[in-house]
């Protein structure tokens, strides 16, 4: 049965045309792929064509897969998707940044309890940054990007990135801690 | 790799295997996407906005040229000197750096890549063309048709000629009736009749600053995920992410190499005392830079070129004169904007070039900067003067994510030089 295949049969499969296989790669995938796009993209149509092109782009782009061990292939699907992602965010974002001065920089704020609050609900706040922050957020704190990668990716600011992660975590602590008071 | 929060780290785990539910038909539309998709294959072309974009650029040169150029006149004739306008055309028509025999000799000719080269060579200071580099910023990808945007470099320098096209056209006019004007008869007659040197004095110039090269190594992040090593198909519309996720964990390094910075321009001076003047005009500055980022194997490379059209205002003192030489310090500011900026990049993964593109850069900077400098000025004639001299200059931040040669090295040492024609001297 292909359903228990591993990664590299599976990629087999669908070299070979099977349409069924393809079917699969997509239901083994898509709700993480979904959870990952919508963390960076707010509009639902836009996610929607996103996941789609990273879907296209994938099943045009097997030949040059590799596989390399069980993961390899969701951390492929993985950064297509990525890379469909900053796309659209550069064509659809103007990054107006303020600079923040240092002094705003090295106010230190205490780190919230994160621990006792759900998935869904860190997902739902981060949704909730503002376009920009979010994103940068994203790519540093859960794609563990650099700034230097950040910023040449975004063509933006290595500084830029910095002190916007650093208000995007200080709205995101406030949220937390807004959320601890209440529950 | 960098330090984590206890509660960033939470969230990142959080995130990590979070999933949810998908878009409601999403498999459906992949499908007949596939379909479509294999039956035709749809090229999207890139909007063309950019030939507005052009015609903006050329309508702004052509009214700042032709500002100018209204004001030079309308100064001149305060000056209750007739010819002085019309000389004026003539002096920039006789420029030696220019070395314009033609009769269709348009301003663009000062700008040109002809007078870099004849600046070059009268600096005696090669610019050599090594590699250097420099961080991409502000691309977009490059969508749809590509060789649309093979046109955006050469539109650069079209766009200058072509808003002097219309500017100049009355100065080349002129000039045909100039051929019988004697300037230095009308000079004998102008010393008569004002012994005081002329308030006014027109100049072309160049200009050449200080080489700036630049290389950090930086050890890439290892990658969260499994790397894996496959080439190129996936990264055809993003090679840039390819190479920054295929490097991972690998040395790499950033090079950039900042090419001389060639300022051509005309300036126009009115003497406030004998000794004291105030000069403006407009410069033309093109500043050229290459870049290498990656390690051996997978890396981008590419030239940036910025030209800029700037305005200086800046304040001469002459501090002594003796026979033909005078010697003067100046002070002043001079803003600049970019009026255009292209990129040409070439991505390389595993010795093979990936993908080449080229495209214009949408953020346009506007560059201040304050300098000083001293000067030697040798009178060749009455009317024709040749100066040179170091100058010191500090660019400001222009906010923008470009770099720049001014990012790297914002106090720079440079060398002026050009020609300066002073009129009933």
């Amino acid at each position: 049965m292909i359903a228990n295949s591993s990664e590299e049969a599976l990629i087999g499969q669908i070299r070979s045309g099977d349409e069924n296989a393809m079917r699969l790669m997509y239901s083994r995938y898509i709700r993480y792929l979904t959870a990952v796009c919508s963390r960076y993209i707010s509009n639902d149509e836009d996610i929607r064509d996103t996941l789609q092109n990273t879907f296209l782009n994938a099943f045009s782009s097997l030949d040059a897969y590799e596989f390399r061990g069980e993961g390899s292939l969701k951390a492929w699907l993985s950064r297509i998707l990525l890379n469909e992602i900053i796309k659209f965010e550069k064509q659809n974002q103007k990054y107006d940044f303020i600079e923040l001065d240092s002094t705003t920089m090295d106010t230190p704020d205490e780190d919230p309890d994160s621990m006792s609050v759900p998935p869904d609900v860190i997902y739902q706040m981060i949704r909730e940054l503002p376009d920009g922050y979010r994103t940068i957020f994203n790519l540093y704190v859960i794609e563990e990007k650099s700034h230097r990668e950040i910023a040449q990716l975004l063509g933006i600011k290595e500084s830029s990135s910095a002190s916007q992660l650093h208000r995007a975590k200080a709205m995101l602590a406030e949220k937390i801690r807004e959320y601890k008071t209440e529950y | 790799m960098q330090m984590k929060e206890n509660w960033t780290k939470d969230i990142h785990d959080k995130m990590s295997g979070m999933e949810i539910d998908e878009p409601a038909g999403l498999w459906d539309d992949i499908c007949s996407a596939r379909k479509s998709q294999a039956e035709t294959i749809v090229l999207t072309p890139r909007p063309q906005t950019y030939r507005w974009h052009w015609m903006k650029r050329a309508v702004s040169v052509a009214a700042v040229v032709a500002v100018l150029l209204t004001t030079g006149i309308y100064l001149f004739n305060i000056n209750e000197n007739p010819a002085i306008g019309e000389t004026t055309f003539a002096a920039i028509d006789n420029k030696p750096l220019a070395s314009a025999n033609d009769d269709n000799v348009t301003m663009a000719d000062i700008t040109s890549e002809r007078i870099e080269d004849n600046i070059a060579a009268f600096m005696a200071e090669s610019i050599t063309e090594d590699k250097s580099d420099i961080l991409p910023d502000n691309q977009e990808q490059t969508e749809g048709v590509k060789p649309v945007e093979k046109t955006s470099e050469k539109s650069s320098e079209y766009t200058v000629e072509n808003a002097n096209e219309k500017t100049i056209e009355k100065p080349v006019e002129k000039k045909k009736k100039l051929e019988e004007y004697d300037p230095f008869k009308e000079m004998t007659l102008a010393q008569v009749s004002t012994p005081q040197r002329s308030r006014f004095s027109l100049s072309v110039y160049s200009n050449g600053a200080t080489k700036a090269d630049h290389r950090t190594r930086y050890n890439s992040a290892p990658a969260s995920a499994e790397a894996s090593s496959e080439t190129d198909a996936i990264w055809r519309d993003s090679p840039l992410l390819g190479i920054l996720l295929l490097n991972h964990g690998s040395v790499c390094e950033t090079e950039f190499k900042h090419h001389l910075p060639i300022r051509t321009g005309i300036s126009a001076s009115y003497s406030l005392s004998p000794r004291l003047s105030l000069e403006s005009g407009i410069t033309f500055t093109r500043l050229v830079s290459d870049m290498r980022d990656g390690n051996d194997t997978k890396y981008q490379s590419g030239q940036q070129k910025l030209h800029y059209i700037g305005i200086p205002v800046s304040i001469n003192y002459e501090l002594f004169e003796w026979k033909r030489l005078g010697i003067y310090t100046s002070a002043g500011v001079l803003a600049e904007q970019c009026v255009s900026g292209s990129q040409k990049m070439e991505y390389h993964i595993n010795n093979t070039t990936t993908q080449q593109e080229k495209k214009n850069i949408g953020t346009k900077p506007f560059q201040m900067s304050v300098n000083g400098s001293v000067g030697i000025a040798y009178r060749l004639s009455p009317i024709f003067y040749i100066y040179a001299g170091p100058g010191i200059s500090y660019h400001f931040d222009d906010g923008s994510a470009i770099k720049t040669i001014y990012k790297e090295k914002p106090l720079n040492l440079n060398i002026n030089c050009g020609i300066r024609i002073n009129l009933n001297k």
